[in-house]
Order: structure tokens, then sequence, then C-alpha cells
């Protein structure tokens, strides 16, 4: 098995393990899933309990005329309690004992609720049941002007006393309660009887109306809402601590950082193998597979970037003889010619190197080379290519031997300079090569400069 | 390079796929705010088959454990989901101790049965299935023999319930008595159809309001949402001899301020079911009447009112 198989099948056991394991710390993160469900049942009582006393206080207002609000809530709030799945917090002892403290505090406030619904209507009821007492003595021929006033008056202080939401004491009914009797002292009996009544019933209304006033505050205390407050607190409180001392935690930072690791491992081998991958083939591209020197393509962008710039020449170098050398001696020697005359050129580099000059040869195809010289000292350039020229021309002079006969193999130069010749690559190209032809014309293993042709 | 075509060809496919998905969910979502108007709208199939599902249930006396009785022994559609008896007999023949309730609306109570100790239909139907004097039955047991009849089987799975068990059993009749709430010509005027009463019924509602019947009466169910004295003006029962079952809701709290507390029933299709009250005291409806204006009220209602208040309380009928 080769170590590419091997770490392929590696990551796709990785593959099929991870959501194992990502099962395992799910149900290790159990605990915190508990605490979240616990959590959203007390958000949720919080909020029945801000809308109950809501409820309430409208209901008392008389802004609504039914309990159809309240008991609407009531039931949610039971339905979320009774709903709630206790077996998620089998395990958790002291949970329990707190959500046995919210259940118990919600039967309570049902309690108050129910019995909230029940004086509300009741007093309602009296309110009435009094107005039509009073209407009643009014009714009446014998009541005279000022107990029928006063009766009144009281009516209108029950009324008053239900819609802003006082009280009224045990001392004011006991008030009313003398100052009406004295008035009602004259009159007749049915009056009297009426009178009497009325009291008794006002009397009724009033401490109803107080033990409303005392659940409604009851109810205000918000005891629910306080208390599953600190619960939440001290469930957060617990829960972090929890998580902060297990060593679980622990362990899933180190499995995920493994994991990391690993990838990064993989990547960096990855970049790697992929640098090397590239830099290979950008040298095919380049070069020439016989002689190792650079290619056309790279001469003409090389030509392309400086040709504007810079000053120089082309020196167009091509072999003499060769066709025959490749013909009768065969291909496998023609290569070793072509691999000579390239070492003989760079040869020709390495000679003439100086600080004016850089130079560079290329193979543009079968036996046509090129050497491309920048030359920064104007002055002296002429000298200097001639320079080139010449011993380009002495280096790749040279014989074959084979056991029947001697070939000489030589080289005819072209020189064409630039930018005297022109600005542009195919112009420059074919000055070039029109230079070396006169070399070829006049005799071979010679040079020609395109600017001493006699046109 | 075909490998490479060939597999960003496959993840497009993939992509593109599992976009559809999520645009067609967000269609999904996004039709409930575009729409502006809801309709009614009527019941699916799987609800239909919910509630026919419960109707067998309700009148399947065979899930009782002697084998005679069934919800539907005590209330009888036609007798508007109660039974017109003034006591209904439980399994040994024996007269109930409460009168039975009719149950058409009770998917609005808040407070179920005449005291209002059970907060909801489902506690309520488990009570009454697992009750010795009633139907008598172990849930385990029960679900067997559901479990055990294919044509029960055939029924769950075609109301779209995974399993026969107690929560579903209950859930399929709740869902049975809620289907049986019908609006009646109240509704109807009360959503702005004016001609629905004459003038003599919006004189009874009218009387209805002022003299204070509405205080105890109200919301959507005109009653049963809440707990109230029987006799708040003038004490009902005679102190001397009172029955263990006018203590009311005192029986199963234990508080002396709970002594003679009544839910307070709903009026809803009240024309067709009496007797009236817990213990069917009142034979006629102009009785009750008279008995809620005399101690509910105080007052001294005349014959015109009660027919006043009758002809209202006719315009509840369920419209069939």
């Amino acid at each position: 098995m080769t170590l590419k198989r091997f770490i392929k099948y590696s990551l796709v056991v990785i593959c099929l393990v991870f959501p194992l394991i990502w099962l395992y710390m799910d149900s290790e993160l159990g605990m915190s899933r508990k605490a979240h469900e616990v959590d959203m049942l007390l958000l949720n009582v919080i909020q029945v309990d801000t809308e109950l006393t809501e409820r309430v206080l409208r209901t008392r207002s008389q802004l609504t005329l039914h309990y159809d609000d309240i008991s609407s809530s009531q039931k949610r709030l039971h339905n979320l309690l009774v709903k709630f799945p206790m077996s998620i917090i089998n395990n958790s002892t002291a949970l329990k004992e707190q959500l046995s403290v919210i259940t118990e505090l919600s039967l309570e406030t049902q309690n108050s609720l129910d019995k909230f619904k029940s004086i509300n209507s009741q007093v309602s009821q009296r309110q009435r049941y009094i107005k039509y007492l009073a209407e009643e003595i009014e009714r009446t021929s014998s009541a005279t002007t000022a107990v029928i006033n006063e009766v009144n008056h009281i009516v209108i202080e029950v009324f008053n006393a239900r819609i802003f939401g006082y009280q009224i004491s045990e001392s004011d009914v006991k008030n009313y309660n003398e100052r009406l009797l004295n008035l009602a002292k004259n009159d007749d009996q049915e009056t009297q009887l009426l009178v009497e009544k009325f009291l008794i019933h006002f009397k009724e209304l009033s401490l109803l109306a107080n033990k409303e006033t005392v659940i409604v505050s009851n109810i205000l205390e918000h005891q629910l809402r306080n208390q599953s407050l600190k619960i939440r607190q001290e469930l957060l409180a617990s829960h972090y601590k929890e998580l902060i001392n297990s060593k679980d935690i622990q362990r899933y930072l180190t499995i995920y950082t493994g994991f990391l690791l690993i990838l990064i491992l993989f990547f960096v081998l990855n970049r790697r193998h992929l640098k090397r991958y590239a830099s290979k083939h950008k040298q095919h591209s380049e070069r020439d597979d016989l002689t190792q020197l650079y290619n056309r393509r790279v001469f003409l962008k090389k030509l392309e970037s400086i040709i504007h710039s810079q000053s120089g020449a082309l020196l167009f170098i091509d072999l003499d003889g060769f066709k025959i050398v490749n013909d009768q001696l065969g291909h496998n020697v023609g290569d070793e010619t072509l691999q000579m005359v390239a070492s003989k050129l760079k040869n020709v580099i390495e000679l003439n190197k100086s600080n004016h000059v850089t130079a560079d040869v290329f193979r543009l195809g079968g036996d046509e080379f090129v050497l491309l010289i920048e030359v920064q000292d104007q002055t002296d350039s002429k000298r200097l290519l001639t320079e080139f020229a010449r011993s380009a021309v002495k280096e790749c002079a040279f014989n074959l031997t084979s056991p029947n006969e001697t070939y000489s193999i030589s080289v005819s130069v072209g020189v064409a300079q630039f930018p005297e010749c022109g600005k542009d690559i195919a112009e420059l190209l074919n000055c070039a090569d029109k230079a070396m032809y006169e070399s070829k014309q006049r005799g071979r293993s010679c040079y020609t400069f395109y600017n001493e042709i006699e046109q | 390079m075909n490998k490479i075509v060939v597999r960003n060809f496959a993840y497009f496919i993939v992509g593109m796929l599992l976009s559809l998905c999520n645009v067609k969910v967000i269609a999904q979502d996004s039709g409930h705010f575009i729409r502006p108007i809801k309709p009614i709208e009527k019941l699916t199939s799987i609800q239909r088959h919910q509630v026919n599902l419960g109707k067998v249930l309700f009148e399947d006396v065979n899930l009782s454990e002697n084998k005679q009785m069934a919800c539907i022994s005590c209330h009888l559609p036609e007798k508007g989901y109660a039974d017109g008896l003034p006591f209904s007999k439980d399994n040994a023949g024996k007269d109930k101790v409460y009168n039975t309730p009719s149950i058409s609306y009770s998917i609005y109570n808040y407070h179920v049965s005449w005291t209002g100790r059970f907060k909801s239909l489902e506690e309520h139907l488990d009570f009454l299935i697992t009750n010795k004097t009633l139907m008598n039955r172990k849930w385990p047991s029960l679900i067997a023999q559901l479990k055990g009849n294919s044509e029960y089987q055939s029924l769950f799975t075609l109301a779209g319930y995974n399993e026969i068990s107690k929560s579903t059993v209950i859930d399929a009749i709740i869902k049975f008595e809620a289907n049986l709430a019908k609006p009646s010509r109240f509704d109807l005027y009360l959503l702005g159809d004016r001609t629905k009463l004459n003038s003599a019924e919006i004189a009874g509602f009218n009387l209805f309001k002022s003299a204070g019947c509405v205080s105890c009466h109200q919301g959507i169910n005109l009653g049963g949402n809440l707990r109230q004295k029987f006799g708040v003006i003038k004490p009902y029962f005679p102190e001397q001899e009172i029955n263990t079952r006018d203590l009311g809701y005192f029986n199963s709290s234990g508080k002396s301020e709970d002594i003679n507390f009544f839910r307070v029933p709903s009026l809803r299709n009240v024309t067709k079911t009496a007797p009236y009250f817990h213990d069917a005291s009142a034979p006629t409806l102009e009785k009750a009447i008279q008995v809620m204006f005399t101690y509910q009220l105080g007052i001294d209602a005349t014959e015109e009112d009660i027919e006043s208040i009758k002809a209202f309380l006719a315009t509840l009928e369920a419209i069939e």
C-alpha cells in the first residue's frame, strides 16, 4: 500500500468516525440541554406571570368585562408545568426541588386568581345591587331628599373607589352608617327597612372590595416571577461552574485541536507538492529539451521587454553544413553537434562577459540560434558586437571526423542592432535574417552587420 | 481537465438543489406574512379522521368495564349532549351525585365539571375513564384492547396518530368534542348581522346585561371561566339540611371560603339541557331564571323579565 492510498483511506475513516464522535459529545453535552429546557420553562413562567398581572389589573379597573383572558393565561401556566418533560431532570435532585417550588407557587397563584375572579364578579354584582336598592329608595314616596342624596352619595363613592382603586375603610363605613340611620330616623317603616338592607350590602361590598385589593396586591408581588428569576440565576451559575470544572471541555478541545492539526499538516504537504510540480512544469515550458537553452517563446518575451527601453543587438546564428551531417551521419550526431554548438555559444558569452554587456543565448528551432545582447555603453557598442560576432564565428568552426570523412561545421552570423534597425520584433528578426543570409552569400563562416549591407 | 469540469458540475447541481429547497421553505414561510386576510379553514382530511375516530371512541360501549357504558350514555346528541335526566345512573344503577352537564361547548370552558376541580378536559377524561363508578378501566388494558382491534388500528392510522396510547385516545375524543361547538344566532348577531335577533330578544340581551347576569355569565362561553357562590345576595341552601354536594368546591379544596362555590356554567344550548343546576332542582328554564334573579341578583323579577331573558337565551342555541 502506498503512502498516498494510506492517507486517502485514513481520511475516509476519519470522515466516518467524526459523526460518531460528534454524537458522543452531544450526549455528553446533554447537561446543558437540560439546563436549556428548564431555562425556557422559567422564561415562559416569567412571561405568563407578567401577562397575568396586566390582565388582572385591566379586569380590576373594568377595562375588560370578562375573564377569558385570565383563564387562558391560567391555562397556559397550567400546561407549561404539566407538559414539562420531567424525565429530563430525573438525575438532578436540586433542579427537581426548585421546580417543585415553582409548581407550588403556581398552584397558589392559580388559586388566588380563581378567588380574584369570583370576588371581582361578586363586587360588580353587589355594586349593581346597591345601585338598584338606591333606586328603590328613591321610588318610595316617603323617603326624604336628604336620605336620597346621602344614598346616592354613597353609591357614587363606591363607584369612585372601584375606578380609582382606593379602599373605603371600616371607619368610613361606620360614619356613613350612622349618618344615614340618623337621617332616616323619621321616615316610615318601608324606607327604614330598605335603608337597612342598603347599609348591610354596602358593608358587605366594602369588605369584598378590600379583600379584592388584598388579593390583587398579592398577585402584584410577582412571587412566581421573582422565584423563577432566582432559580434561573442559580442555574446559570451552577451550570457555568460545572462546565469549568469538568474535564470534558478539555477533552473536546484536545480532539478538536488534533483534527485541526491534521488538516493543517495535509494542507502544508499538499502545498509543497504543488510547488515542486509547478516549478518542474515551468522549466519544461521554457527550456529546449535538447540543448537546455531557452526556447523561442522565452526569447520573444525577453526581446519584447527590452526592445523599447534598451539598446543592443540580435546575433542570428545559423549552422553551415548541418544538413549534410544530419543526413549522412544520422540524427544522433546531429543532436550532439547542436549540443556542442550550444555549449560553445555559452562559452562565447563567458568569454565576452563585461560590465557593459549582458547576453543570452536562445535556440529558435532547428539549427538556428540567437544571441541577444544588451549594451549599456552606446559609444562602444560597435566594437563589442564585433567582438561577439567574431568570437562566435571563431568558436563554432570545428571539424567532425567520422571513419570515412571529415565534415567541417561553421556558423554564419547576421547582426541586427536595435533600435537602429527598427523597434518591431518581426522587422528586427527579418533584418537579422537578411544579414545572416548575406553572410551565407559571402561564403559562410563570417558575420555581417545589417546596416553595412550594400543595398 | 475533464474530471475537474465534471466535479464542479456535480457541486453546482448539488448546490442548486439545496438552494431550491431553501427557496421552497422560505416561500412557504413567507405565505403567512404576505397574506393579508386569513380564510376560515375547513377541517383537513386528517382532522376529519381525528373527529371521526373521536366519535367512534365516544360511542363505543366496549371501552367500559361492564360493556354497557360509553360517553354517549350520558351525553346524548339530541339533548344537547346532556341527558335530560335529573341524575344519570352510574355503572351500578345508582343515581350520580351531580346532574350531567352538556359538553357541546366544553372546549371553551376553563373549569371542567360542576365544581370546577379539573383544569383541563384531558384531566377530566382521564378521571371519567378510570373512575370506579363509571367506565372503570385501567389504561394499559384499555390500550391493549384497542390495539387488538384491527378496525381501531386503521382508524388511528388514518387520523395520523403514530401509536395507540393514552394521550392519543384522549386527544381524539377532545378533537371530537371541540368539533361540537357550533355558532349560534347570537354569535352571528355579535359578528354584525343585526337582523338575526328580533326586538324582544335584543331587549332580553339588554336586560341580561343591566340586571347583572353578565357579571358571571360572560366571555366566549357565557360562563365556564370562574367559580361563584350559589346565593351571592341571598343564601340559597337552607342551613339545617345541607347536602354534601351543595358544599361545592369545598369538597375538593377543603377551605371554608369555598363552601357553596360552583363553576358558573355556560349558557350556550341552555334551552336544550333541562333540568338545571348541579342538583337538578330547576326542572324548567323559567324556574332557573327565577332562582338566579332571586338569589344571585336580589331582584324580584316579573313574568315579563323572565320571558325576556328566556327569549334571549333561546338565541344561544347552536345552528344546525
